[in-house]
């Protein structure tokens, strides 16, 4: 019997019960409410490298203690220094409620000014708590939604009809049970929300609530939420090329919208409720424009450079060749950033604006289906990441979310990627002070997913091949099925080989210290080859995108990227 | 049998995670303790290992533990030497807090390879050879169900097992052919057990937040009851003897081993042995473990000098582990004080917190009365000091404060030979029911589990000064049974989950407040989910349960309408549908009483940690009811466990001997 039944096993013992899981995926988040940050809060000595705690603080004591006009402007209490309030909107309410709640327990805390670098027990605990909490009213229910939308159903699964009844529901509960948890338990997003101090979990969760939205055929709840989204964190800009795509095929080509006059009104619906919705977030700031800009300053600060310490994206990996920082001046990178980021994200756009075609390209469809958004959001997403201005090793979450939700799809792709990312990330974390939670997480991660998301695999690739529909597959979908199948058949070798060359960079980290006069060697090597496979699951999605049938079938079973370090 | 390492792994990496994680959490004066231990036994020699008290934590295990100590030393010294310097107290530098936690973690490998080995023994078990009464009364039951494996089961025990060849054939062949399709139950039988012995809540607490060793020495006597189980009794009784050197909270358990051995090893198949000596070696060498001299039937009345071979043989073993411990501190003649370290009598009947047994009740009466009487007595006319009773104000300060004796104010006394009178007499009936056996075959693996977990029960309620933790001691073996019976998967989910909640007040820092609640929850509900399907399947049979197992709970949260036509199995019972129905099946395994008491857990944790915290009066004037209320709650759970376990070895004993004198 191969090693990876362990998924049908726990099911079958109830591992899989909501309760395990909802306990389990909180259990991971909490112990690191124990972890000391002290050493990692001295924004004054290492202004770019500090943890977010006191960042965190700050924002929740202007918004405590300011009028809310002031909190964006510049003063001598709010200080653009030391950690301003720079995200928009929605997040200042939030710190708002949380700065309530920290009064109420310990009032020292959100004093402006005096509470800078303030940091007892009591207070990190509450801190701790309040993202836990965001995380179990927004970022898990949107969870259960969005598997339910995506895999609860078995009629999604109609494509593999041709295999026999049994297996294909046994494909779909252990596809659903598989994006459940590489939902919850993804590594990065819980070791950077819960051990270096974000609230990333509430415009992921509400970004996961608006792809379940669209994907339940409420489009115009979608683009509310994902307008909520992006008020709540500016990072969120990274889906929106893709919903944007999305919406407007929808409203071009859904069958409801015969005719040009019910398209533009389609188009005109989703227009004002996304103008609603910004305009009750922004309610308050709207008296006059200065506050407007002041706001927007504050949100994208240009100033900051092309990339901050190392990201595993395209412009630090390349800066080792070149010196783009000091060869070009900023203005001519964020217009080369802006152009190189819309050309990789335009496919996927075009692929869900465009209508179906008389020939399939690759062999898929076209068009703005539901998995098609998934696939375009992720392509979107990896397109910022990759090339956009001013990218934080953070930023890799955003990619993972529609990563993580296609797990029932890309099995092996999401069982992989994730702990990539974390690995990514492996050089804040250590400054952070939470590497061991990075192992034992990771650790946690590849024991849940790696068995049963390869026998998923298998099971995919199988009934694919098995399936009618590759009658109408194009030579390229043929390729990709050819190498996913061959790298299948390979995965022991593959994926130990991959996890032994993380563990040599780690151990050559721990063991040897760098050259004089390379002192940042380790930290290169982490992003060169977390960058090799993003790079590469960036072109398979890419490749997939437009493989993906407009059916509301599967895509192709598996992916044929690696992690290669 | 079937392996599938690809789980056990998983939940072995699962659980080392969990202790990874835990790494940073809370640490108890114990972890000074281990690391004032580390420190004396690698600078001092052997001779001032119990003498030497520069520290207050002075070194209170057997010998062997020192010696444990010792070897981590040898490593220590290449982390961090400063922490092996005696006179460096409270000294927790980064790596010494790493290498300790991470010696715990590394150390339970003991206990997962210990779990993985009862594991796969577990799935082995058929019905038939499972422990209780349960074989008794269910069979014909199962049978209306159309349950052919235990059918076939049940047919291969009623045949009298002639010979030991036979016997083992007979197994061998349920084994490998009818019982193909109860194969898939018993593997899930098996990963149960694994996650409830390698996960349980209450010893990652006590292991891996609050700081101690439990994990390697559970490890060891789950390796003893194995080997018990599996017929090697020598190995068996010497790893027990190894085991009480290394934490003399073992003891208890003493008499069981004893009269185990005496009657089942050493006289096993002679005239003064057990009626049931065939299918013992029967038993044996069908797991293929057992001693070259399987074939004991056929010599049977030849065995006096066999008999005392194997007492030479355990004798001569026993003696020599304790020599071996002992031995250097009975040359140095130190043994007057090795005995006094070990045993502190001096302490008192009760721990700082009660611990939750018999002893909890007593004492909150004795509290109660001693607040009650001064104001009640006048009313009644009665004269306090007549009476001999002089209360003391300051009595209401029993629970909370640092280690010290308590003296009751109005109840009698309790003394250290009264406790060990009681635990003795607690015993009785279950040493006397083992050593009349029950005539049926492989009654030692039947019962060996239950009877070990039975005594470390017993000393728990009954003892003198104990402490919390040793509950864990009663709780895991108690787990094999639980996978086996739905008698004991009620009792281990009872008895675990007052035995874990009343460890909860040991982590009392607000960091770790979720951290523990979580553990606790996440354990009780995981236990409680599979262990009621592993039952509900022995109720329905494989195929139905299957049906209904498959997934169940998201499955029934996800498309209920599917879950209905989903299930079109022949025989669609009533109890199917009941068992399909509800999420929480694992509910069903539990009696209204004990459901309504788990749900006080809510409110007793609702008032410790909410109502209490929020009222400043009730601090002010009643600091030590938290505490008070929690082991008192969590003894009830305990006790009933304990007199319903008791009633069945009372039983057993009577039924025993009757039959006993009937032959």
């Amino acid at each position: 019997m191969p090693p990876n039944m362990g998924i049908t096993r726990l099911s079958g013992i109830g591992w899989n019960s909501l309760s395990t899981c909802l306990s389990g995926s909180v259990l991971p988040r909490e112990p690191k409410l124990c972890y000391s940050k002290e050493e990692v809060c001295h924004p004054q000595v290492q202004p770019s490298l500090v943890g977010f705690s006191a960042e965190g603080a700050q924002p929740r004591c202007l918004s405590h203690s300011l009028p809310l006009p002031l909190r964006y402007t510049d003063s001598p209490v709010n200080n653009s220094s030391y950690w301003p309030l720079d995200y928009p909107p929605l997040s200042g309410y939030q710190s708002w409620l949380c700065g309530q709640a920290m009064r109420a327990v310990e009032p020292a805390s959100v004093e402006l000014v005096k509470s800078h670098g303030y940091e007892t027990p009591t207070s990190k605990i509450v801190m701790r708590w309040t993202v836990i909490t965001a995380d179990l009213l927004v970022y898990i229910p949107a969870c259960l939604a969005a598997v339910y939308v995506f895999y609860g159903t078995s009629s999604s699964l109609s494509s593999s009809s041709s295999s026999p009844s049994g297996s294909a529901a046994a494909i779909s509960r252990r596809a659903r049970v598989l994006a459940l948890i590489a939902l919850l338990f993804n590594p990065a997003a819980i070791v950077i929300d819960h051990g270096h101090f974000q609230y990333n979990s509430i415009s992921l969760g509400l970004t996961l609530a608006a792809v379940a939205a669209i994907g339940a055929g409420r489009q115009l709840l979608g683009a509310a939420l994902f307008s909520l989204a992006l008020n709540h964190k500016q990072m969120a800009l990274f889906f929106a090329p893709a919903f944007f795509a999305h919406l407007l095929g929808w409203a071009l080509h859904s069958q409801r919208h015969r005719g040009l006059g019910p398209k533009i009104l389609a188009v005109g619906k989703l227009g004002l409720t996304v103008i609603a919705t910004f305009a009750v977030c922004w309610a308050p700031y709207l008296s006059s424009k200065e506050a407007v800009l002041q706001v927007f300053t504050r949100i994208f600060p240009v100033r900051r450079g092309l990339y901050e310490d190392y990201v595993a994206n395209w412009w630090c990996t390349s800066s080792l060749l070149i010196k783009w920082k000091a060869k070009f001046p900023a203005h001519i990178l964020l217009r080369a950033a802006a152009a190189t980021t819309l050309a990789a994200g335009a496919p996927a756009m075009a692929h869900q604006i465009m209508g179906r075609p008389a020939r399939p390209i690759g062999g898929g469809g076209r068009g703005p289906t539901r998995w098609g958004l998934l696939r375009c959001l992720a392509n979107s997403a990896f397109a910022f990441y990759m090339f956009s201005y001013q990218v934080h090793e953070k930023s890799i979450l955003l990619p993972l979310l529609p990563v993580t939700l296609l797990a029932g799809e890309e099995p092996t792709l999401a069982a992989w990627l994730p702990i990539l990312a974390a690995f990514s990330m492996f050089p804040l974390l250590e400054r952070d002070g939470v590497a061991l939670p990075y192992i034992s997480l990771c650790a946690l991660y590849g024991a849940v997913m790696a068995g049963p998301a390869l026998s998923l695999a298998r099971q995919l690739h199988q009934a694919q091949a098995s399936s009618k529909a590759r009658r109408r597959s194009g030579w390229l979908k043929l390729a990709v099925t050819g190498l996913s199948g061959w790298a299948l058949r390979h995965w022991a070798v593959l994926a130990s080989l991959a996890v032994a060359g993380n563990l040599a960079l780690h151990a050559a980290r721990l063991i040897l210290p760098p050259p004089e006069r390379l002192p940042w060697l380790h930290d290169r090597a982490f992003i060169t080859a977390a960058f090799g496979g993003f790079a590469l699951t960036f072109i398979y999605l890419q490749i997939s995108q437009w493989l993906e049938g407009d059916d509301g079938g599967r895509g192709p079973a598996v992916t044929a990227q690696r992690k290669r370090d | 049998m079937i392996t599938n390492a690809g789980a056990f792994l998983q939940l072995a990496v699962i659980a080392t995670a969990i202790k990874l994680l835990l790494v940073p959490t809370y640490r108890s004066t114990d972890f000074e303790v281990h690391r004032n231990w580390l420190a004396i036994t690698h600078s001092l020699p052997i001779s001032k290992w119990y003498i030497e008290e520069t520290s207050e934590w002075t070194l209170d295990y057997p010998p062997f533990f020192a010696w444990f100590e010792w070897v981590l030393s040898q490593i220590a010294r290449f982390v961090d030497p400063a922490m092996l310097v005696v006179e460096n107290l409270e000294y927790a530098s980064g790596r010494t807090v790493l290498f300790q936690r991470l010696s715990v973690i590394v150390m339970d490998a003991v206990l997962l390879a210990a779990a993985y080995a009862l594991a796969r023994d577990v799935s082995s078990d058929d019905a038939s050879s499972r422990p209780g009464g349960e074989g008794k009364s269910k069979p014909k039951k199962l049978q209306g169900l159309g349950l052919q494996a235990d059918v076939a089961a049940d047919q291969t025990t009623a045949a009298p097992a002639t010979t030991s060849h036979s016997a083992s054939i007979g197994r061998g062949h349920g084994n490998s052919s009818i019982r193909s399709e109860s194969s898939g139950s018993n593997m899930r039988r098996s990963i149960v057990l694994f996650f409830l012995l390698s996960c349980n809540a209450g010893l990652l607490l006590v292991d891996h937040v609050h700081f101690q060793y439990n994990g390697v020495m559970m490890g060891l006597l789950l390796w003893s009851l194995y080997a018990a189980r599996s017929g090697r009794h020598l190995l068996s009784g010497l790893l027990f003897a190894a085991l009480l050197n290394l934490k003399h909270l073992f003891l208890y358990a003493a008499p069981v081993y004893f009269v185990y051995l005496l009657r089942h090893y050493c006289c096993e198949g002679t005239v003064l042995g057990p009626a049931c000596a065939e299918a013992e070696s029967g038993a044996r060498s069908s797991t293929g473990k057992g001693s070259s001299k399987g074939s004991s039937s056929t010599r049977k009345g030849f065995g006096l000098g066999r008999v005392v071979v194997r007492l030479a043989l355990l004798g001569a073993g026993v003696l020599a582990v304790f020599g071996v411990s002992f031995g250097p501190f009975i040359m140095m003649q130190q043994m007057p004080q090795v005995l006094r370290r070990l045993f502190p009598f001096g302490r008192g009947l009760l721990h700082a917190y009660w611990a939750a047994n018999a002893w909890a009740p007593y004492a909150a009466a004795d509290k109660l009365l001693a607040a009650a009487l001064p104001r009640v007595a006048p009313w009644l006319g009665l004269d306090l000091e007549k009476l001999g009773l002089r209360i003391e104000p300051g009595a209401a300060n029993m629970a909370g404060g640092l280690v010290r004796v308590s003296r009751f104010s109005v109840l009698p006394q309790v003394s250290p030979a009264a406790t060990a009178l009681a635990v003795l007499l607690a015993l009785t009936p279950c040493l006397a029911a083992l050593w009349a056996g029950d005539g049926r075959p492989g009654y030692m693996r039947r019962s060996i589990v239950r009877s070990v977990s039975y005594s470390f029960l017993s000393g728990f309620v009954f003892g003198y000064h104990v402490h919390e933790k040793a509950v864990l001691v009663a709780l895991l073996p108690l787990a094999v049974d639980a996978v086996l019976t739905p008698s004991a998967a009620r009792r281990f989910l009872l008895l675990g989950t007052a035995g874990n909640y009343g460890l909860l007040p040991l982590i009392f820092r607000p960091q770790e407040y979720g951290t523990k609640i979580l553990l606790f929850l996440s354990y009780f509900f995981v236990s409680m989910v599979a262990l009621g399907s592993i039952h509900a399947e022995v109720q329905l049979g494989p195929r139905e349960a299957g049906v209904a197992d498959d997934g169940a709970a998201l499955q029934a949260l996800f498309s209920p309408s599917k879950m209905q036509d989903g299930s079109t199995s022949p025989v669609k019972s009533g109890l199917e549908r009941r068992t399909v129905k509800s999420p929480m099946k694992g509910a069903a395994v539990f009696g209204r009483m004990t459901k309504l008491y788990l749900a006080g857990f809510l409110a007793v944790e609702l008032y410790v940690s909410i109502v209490h915290e929020a009222v400043p009066a009730l601090r002010r004037r009643l600091p030590f009811v938290p505490l008070m209320l929690t082991s008192v709650y969590c003894s009830i759970g305990v006790l009933t466990v304990w007199v319903d376990m008791a009633t069945e070895w009372v039983c057993e004993a009577s039924l025993g001997w009757r039959k006993r004198r009937k032959h």
